[in-house]
């Protein structure tokens, strides 16, 4: 991992056209700019495992099983 | 198109067997899945004994296979705070041309059944290319049990 140190104000380029700006410091937290392409996605990192975790939890569809949820669903 | 011209394509799923699917049901997810970002093409199946839930099924991996639902069918008010650049990206210029669905976590046990609302598919359906969004909007989660819910 790169580890770069920045002050507020201060920013990291990515590549030809990723910014990154540290915006400001409060206590614990840090605000940070994100300049991308819209074809770029940016999410908070545990969101994105929350969703990557529960697909792969997902990923596996049974035949049997998604017949029975059908009935057990048409019954309720 | 004519009905002469409509086409089929044919593959395994390690679950399903062999599956056919038209050529106007194949989607592109050009990112991929969260966890599964180099399977890009899959097939959308509905059976009648399955229904209302359809099949998101890989065409590149054999192992490889979802299960989702519309959740207006059992969330009627299901309203996600989806961003314009994410629609953007779809080609997706007015709602005519979307259609939301989400994954459903299967489960022996039917109540244990969940449906991840936090990370719907938004799918054009004029380009049938589709993405899974990851929502900032904190209502929603990505484990919503189905048959505790109220009816649809």
């Amino acid at each position: 991992m790169l580890v770069l140190t920045r002050k507020a104000g201060e920013s990291i380029v990515i590549g030809s056209d990723i910014r990154v700006t540290v915006l400001e410091m409060q206590g614990r937290q840090i605000r940070i700019g994100i300049e991308a392409p819209s074809d770029v996605s940016v999410h908070r990192g545990e969101v994105y495992e929350r969703i990557r975790e529960e697909n792969e939890l997902a990923a596996n569809a049974d035949q049997q099983q998604l017949k029975s949820l059908s009935q057990a669903f048409k019954s309720r | 198109m004519s009905e002469a011209e409509v086409q089929t394509v044919t593959f395994h799923n390690a679950k399903f067997g062999e599956v056919t699917v038209d050529s106007r049901d194949l989607l592109e997810f050009p990112y991929g899945l969260p966890g599964f970002e180099r399977f890009k093409q899959y097939g959308l199946i509905e059976v009648e004994e399955e229904a209302p839930f359809l099949r998101l099924l890989s065409l590149d991996e054999p192992r490889l296979g979802f299960v989702i639902l519309n959740p207006v069918l059992i969330w009627p008010d299901y309203n996600p705070d989806i961003g314009r650049e994410d629609l953007e990206g779809l080609g997706i210029e007015k709602v005519e041309q979307l259609a939301i669905y989400c994954i459903i976590t299967l489960s022996d046990i039917p109540q244990n059944v969940t449906a991840n609302l936090r990370g719907p598919i938004c799918i054009n359906t004029d380009t049938m290319k589709a993405k899974q969004m990851i929502l900032v909007d904190e209502r929603y989660q990505t484990k919503h049990s189905i048959m505790g819910s109220q009816a649809g």
